[in-house]
């Protein structure tokens, strides 16, 4: 089981109350990370949850929840950006 | 700003060393230029360490930045440049401030990546984004994008290309202090619409 890195930011941030954390996790891809720490309940299964848009990058690149987890992979959950 | 006259091979090969900026592209770098800026003549592109993107929490100026992105480039006819600014009222509320955080890092490596795409899609010399983090306030300037092209209609096109694509891929997010308190500014439809029309099918969430 390999450990990634969590990083959180905006609202998503401070939902969770924290903007990085290491995490133990048995998925094999993004989209099983997302169900384990929505498995966590409160704050994440809330921040997370099926049906909130929620966007993620993978090593500080955007990608989607095929996204395969190799261990020490810094993955990022935050809302739609609005930059510009 | 020192010139060399590259073959199309060895421009190939120093863009490679660019790209990986490894040892052998800093020594390239200070044994050709020393503190200089150093620039191929033939694509003015493939040597020089352009800074293309900054992120940080003070001004910009228009002038001197549009001054250095043309700086030395006798091929430049057309500079186009984009500024957005802070308005005081955001959807029905009025806004005291705007606070934007950003993901360090990525923030960086997303912007060039969509200065690279603007350099395929378009016939253009140089781009640059600066975009302000931090608390702003109404009438603040937030980002520039300015864009230098031999002919005006690319750095036209490029310059409103970068900006649709910024909007939805940058990793920036915008908190509001409103009278009601402080919310988070929600991403717009239009704005996978207009990156949509640029055949990107990227959407944000």
């Amino acid at each position: 089981m390999p450990t990634v890195t969590l990083r959180f930011f905006a609202s998503i941030r401070e939902a969770v109350g924290h903007g990085s954390e290491e995490w133990l996790t048995a998925a094999s891809d993004l989209g099983g990370l997302r169900d384990e720490l929505i498995a966590r309940g409160a704050p994440y299964a809330d921040c997370l949850a099926r049906g909130r848009a929620v966007r993620m990058a993978a090593d500080q690149v955007m990608c989607t929840e095929t996204q395969a987890l190799r261990p020490g992979t810094e993955i990022a959950f935050f809302p739609p950006v609005t930059g510009g | 700003m020192v010139f060399l006259d590259l073959s199309p091979a060895t421009s190939v090969a120093v863009q490679v060393l660019r790209k990986r900026r490894g040892k052998a592209w800093w020594w390239l770098k200070t044994y050709v230029g020393g503190s200089r800026r150093v620039a191929c003549r033939k694509c003015h592109n493939c040597t020089m360490d352009k800074q293309r993107v900054a992120i940080q929490t003070e001004d910009f100026n228009l002038t001197d930045e549009v001054a250095r992105l043309r700086a030395g480039d006798t091929r430049v006819g057309a500079v186009c440049s984009f500024i957005g600014t802070v308005r005081d009222r955001n959807d029905g509320c009025a806004v005291a401030t705007l606070e934007l955080e950003h993901y360090p890092g990525m923030t960086e490596k997303a912007i060039e990546a969509i200065l690279d795409a603007a350099h395929s899609r378009f016939d253009i010399q140089a781009c640059r984004v600066v975009h302000r983090v931090g608390v702003l306030q109404p009438l603040d300037q937030i980002v520039l994008v300015a864009v230098s092209s031999s002919h005006r209609g690319q750095s036209f096109q490029a310059c409103e290309f970068i900006m649709d694509y910024l909007k939805t891929q940058a990793p920036f997010w915008k908190k509001e202090q409103t009278p009601q308190g402080a919310r988070w500014v929600d991403a717009r439809v239009a704005d996978d619409a207009a990156l949509q029309r640029w055949g990107i099918a990227a959407s944000n969430g």
